[in-house]
């Protein structure tokens, strides 16, 4: 099979008029469970096959998706021919340092695939039982899936790879209700190689189902301007959402009013800060041998000792912009075209100590664990899943509903202390961009910043 | 698809309907679509690509001893497998609260296909981007001009064991256009798009320009937002949003599962009395339009709330049978498209109306947080302060919170127009507090 698929690629994209082209084929197997309150709500499993054709001609793209290699002849033909009608000028994708053909299989330590779906399902039925018998807690959400995708690629440059890439995460949400006040607090647990991995996770579910009970009892967090310490999940979404995002090179590459305000050697942060996006890092959930243009993953600064050192890139938006490409060409699903994204981002270890970084703040906010965030360049908004008052240098009481916003460049700019407590993020989760959601990791140590917009009530005005 | 296919592809769907009846099943559903689109996109002032997407999806459901199994796939060939798959699964799968699909049922025929809109070639779709990107460039060379379109048509096919044979074919155009204004370190994004299924006057690339470039404008000078409580004119779009608690609210599953804020309200007041909220599938050629629902129950206009008060839940087939409801045709228990009152001024009235406040054309961050209770906090992104009933600029790091069933539940006005095809309107809500980097 493998053989006949390495074949029938590479000679789909041997011959052709354009100036280049690649084909990306993929096989995917996904299964879903999922227990709400005391229903086991659904068990679904999909199986789908398909592909991508992109061509390049005189720096023109077509792209064709198609469902069977039986069409991919005619996928070609027709990407081709898109290519043309828009290409106008010079192709100019970056080179590779070496022309990759490989085949890399998973090794599984327990693969998902094996696993009975009564197994799975006795598992999360035993998490759920956790959360829907604790106190307070009026429903509860609890997921799981499996995914295992083979993905095929080939490109006009020779360039050959199959890479398995599974996966298997579980998501424990609980919703605790008292009369119309309703809050929800979640944890999860993803694993790239043994579905045991997820086994044993009960203290998980007990602190789900006792954080949205205590947000029943916490008031809404006071809104203004504050010094803030984020936790590391809290931290690194931080990072990924109000930097990571503008360190893709996509949203660089054709406008030259962002590429001056991004330009490398620019002071971003204090010297104490360094951010790094790895996608070569053993074991993480971002992490692959292979982006999806053949290109291998590696390590890569974006900032170092407070200066923005690289960007993120594809082959297109390394050769626009005369770097290197860095392995961060990635596709979200069987039809997508690659586009930049991130991979593991985070915030390198500091030195300072945890407990002393609320010293010196009088009134601020400790922001802990993710609902989630948002970016558009500059402007930044983040939620937290739950915080605490500081006051006088003390963490005090619990507080909810916690939203940060800020611009970046002045955000990292406040920021004055680094912790030396590095933490990845291993929950389940997505990034989305374009229409599209990979698997990511994030994390990093506490930091603290000053001068944080915080959402929450106001005063009213007279 | 051709004829001689698409008999082939019926006949095989009815034969695995009637095996896994055979096989002990007390019902079955197939769910089959087929489509194609093309689609194209200017970035930096230049076409930059264009290209095509064809892709089909089947599901098998099937019922057996109550439990339900689902299995998706897109190789036909592969179906005999999915089948057995699906019925494997069944036996450990997911608790349903039916036990057969129901007979088909009269129903509302609502249009949904184009031939106008399928004949639209690759070449109109890229002039008329053309036309938008040139236009929104001409404003001023440093912006950074984004643009592009779609037409997609599709086939779909629903067949259950009650004798469901639904067949439908669907066309969709959507065209868009706006980009970025970056000066110094602030970026301002600024767009408009608009789609629909039919192709007709709302196929405007002139009026996507003056959009575009009417927020661009609006946003030309960057003023302070006050702290404080202040009012807001809202965006058909956010008011869209902070009616989620209610939107989300009526569905039945939620409802039941005990996750809805709304769960003993119906026959009460939850909002404003201004608001008057109807569920609408049956509008020709709009997004939601829809004449059966997943399971083969015919679809059904409803008022979901009538002058404030909340007058029913929403139900799909598996939800009713579980709480002893009637269906209403709503997948997910989902509304399927959300229509609203309108009020006595124009919106333009309504915003002169404010003294100080703000106007919210859209947020950042929204639904991130714990919003079923209706607390929600949100960062305004685009917003503009209003003073003494005009736009005085445009307001940034500034975040809005409150509880969302608490504000619309009183002082709410309706702007009396659309901004078409949407049917929901614009609306000024009082008392929203107002955090900013002014603070």
């Amino acid at each position: 099979m493998d053989s006949s698929v390495k074949d029938r690629l590479l000679q789909a994209v041997g011959k052709n008029s354009v100036d280049y082209l690649d084909v990306r084929y993929e096989i995917s197997d996904l299964t879903r469970i999922h227990y709400q309150r005391d229903e086991l709500e659904g068990m679904s499993s999909n199986r789908s096959t398909g592909g991508i054709v992109r061509a390049c001609h005189k720096g023109g793209w077509g792209q064709m998706t198609f469902d069977s290699l039986s069409d991919l002849t005619r996928a070609v033909e027709e990407a081709c021919q898109c290519s043309r009608m828009v290409g106008h000028k010079r192709t100019k994708l970056a080179k590779v340092d070496e022309i990759v053909d490989a085949e890399i299989a998973a090794t599984m330590k327990r693969d998902p695939r094996g696993v009975p779906l009564a197994e799975k399902a006795k598992l999360l039925a035993d998490y759920n039982a956790i959360i829907i018998g604790a106190d307070h807690i009026e429903s509860s959400d609890v997921s799981y899936m499996d995914q295992f995708r083979t993905v095929y690629f080939a490109s006009s440059r020779g360039a050959y790879f199959r890479e398995d890439r599974p996966t298997c995460a579980m998501s424990l949400v609980a919703t605790a209700r008292d009369g119309s006040l309703v809050q929800r607090a979640s944890e999860g647990k993803r694993s790239k190689d043994d579905f045991d991995a997820l086994k044993g996770q009960e203290h998980l579910a007990a602190r789900a189902a006792k954080r949205a009970g205590d947000l029943l009892k916490a008031p809404v967090c006071p809104g203004g301007k504050f010094s803030v310490v984020l936790d590391p999940e809290m931290a690194g979404v931080f990072i990924h959402e109000a930097f990571g995002h503008l360190s893709e090179a996509d949203h660089l590459e054709y406008n030259k009013k962002l590429r001056r305000l991004m330009h490398v050697g620019r002071k971003v942060g204090p010297e104490i800060l360094n951010v790094v996006d790895d996608g070569a890092w053993a074991g993480k959930a971002g992490t692959h041998a292979f982006d999806d243009e053949g290109t291998p993953t590696r390590r890569n600064y974006l900032i170092k000792k407070g200066k923005l050192v690289g960007h993120l890139h594809t082959l297109g938006t390394a050769g626009k912009m005369k770097a290197k490409p860095t392995g961060n060409a990635r596709a979200g699903g069987v039809k997508n075209a690659p586009i930049v994204r991130m991979t593991n981002t985070y915030i390198e270890a500091g030195s300072a100590k945890t407990k002393e970084m609320f010293g010196g703040i009088d009134k601020g906010i400790y922001a802990c664990g993710m609902w989630g965030g948002n970016t558009q360049m500059e402007m930044f908004t983040f939620s937290a899943a739950h915080g605490y008052l500081i006051e006088n240098g003390e963490v005090g009481p619990l507080v909810r509903d916690v939203m940060l916003a800020g611009n970046v460049f002045q955000t990292l700019h406040a920021i004055d202390a680094i912790g030396d407590d590095l933490t990845i993020c291993e929950r389940g989760g997505q990034c989305g961009k374009g229409g599209q959601g990979v698997l990511v990791t994030l994390g990093s140590p506490h930091i603290r910043i000053r001068d944080v917009v915080v959402g929450g009530r106001q005063q009213r005005r007279r | 698809m051709n004829d001689t296919l698409h008999k082939t592809m019926k006949d095989t769907f009815a034969g695995g309907i009637d095996r896994a009846i055979k096989a002990g099943a007390s019902g079955a559903k197939i769910s089959f679509s087929q489509s194609e689109s093309i689609s194209c996109h200017f970035s930096g002032g230049r076409l930059r690509s264009t290209g095509s997407n064809r892709g089909l999806g089947y599901s098998v459901h099937v019922i057996i001893d109550g439990k339900m199994g689902s299995v998706s796939a897109n190789d036909i060939d592969d179906f005999d497998h999915v089948l057995n798959r699906a019925m494997e699964m069944a036996r450990v799968g997911s608790a349903v609260h039916f036990t057969t699909y129901p007979e088909p049922q009269d129903h509302v025929d609502v249009k949904t296909y184009c031939p106008r809109t399928e004949a639209i070639t690759r070449q109109e779709l890229i002039d008329a981007c053309q036309v938008i990107n040139d236009g929104v460039q001409r404003h001023s060379r440093s912006l950074y001009v984004e643009a592009g379109g779609a037409r997609s048509v599709s086939q779909s096919l629903l067949m259950t064991s009650g004798g469901v044979c639904h067949e439908v074919k669907s066309t969709h155009w959507g065209l868009f256009g706006g980009g970025q204004r970056t000066e110094g370190t602030d970026i301002l994004h600024f767009g408009a798009g608009r789609g629909w299924k039919q192709l007709n006057e709302l196929w405007d690339p002139e009026y996507i320009i003056d959009r575009a470039l009417h927020d661009l404008t609006l946003a030309d000078c960057i003023v302070s937002a006050p702290a404080g409580e202040l009012s807001l004119l809202l965006d058909p779009g956010v008011l869209s949003a902070f009616l989620s608690p209610v939107t989300d609210g009526v569905n039945g599953r939620t409802v039941a599962m005990g996750g809805s804020p709304l769960a003993d309200e119906i026959g009460e007041r939850i909002l404003d009395p201004v608001f008057t909220i109807t569920d609408n599938p049956h509008r020709d050629f709009s997004g939601s339009a829809a004449s059966v629902d997943g399971d083969g129950i015919p679809t059904a206009r409803h008022v979901v709330a009538d002058g404030g008060v909340l007058k029913m839940f929403l139900y799909d087939l598996d939800t009713a049978s579980m709480v002893g409801a009637k269906p209403t045709g709503s997948n997910g228990c989902n509304l399927h498209g959300m229509e609203i009152s309108t009020g006595k001024k124009k919106h333009e009235d309504l915003l002169s109306s404010i003294d100080e406040g703000l106007y919210v054309k859209g947020m950042l961050g929204f639904g991130q947080g714990n919003i079923a209770s209706g607390d929600f906090s949100a960062n305004v992104s685009p917003g503009y302060l209003i003073h003494g009933g005009e736009i005085v600029g445009r307001v940034k790091d500034t975040m809005i919170s409150g509880n969302l069933l608490g504000l619309m539940k009183q002082d709410v006005q309706l702007s009396s127009d659309y901004d078409e095809p949407g049917r929901i309107p614009w609306a000024i809500i009082e008392g929203v507090s107002v955090s900013s980097s002014a603070d």
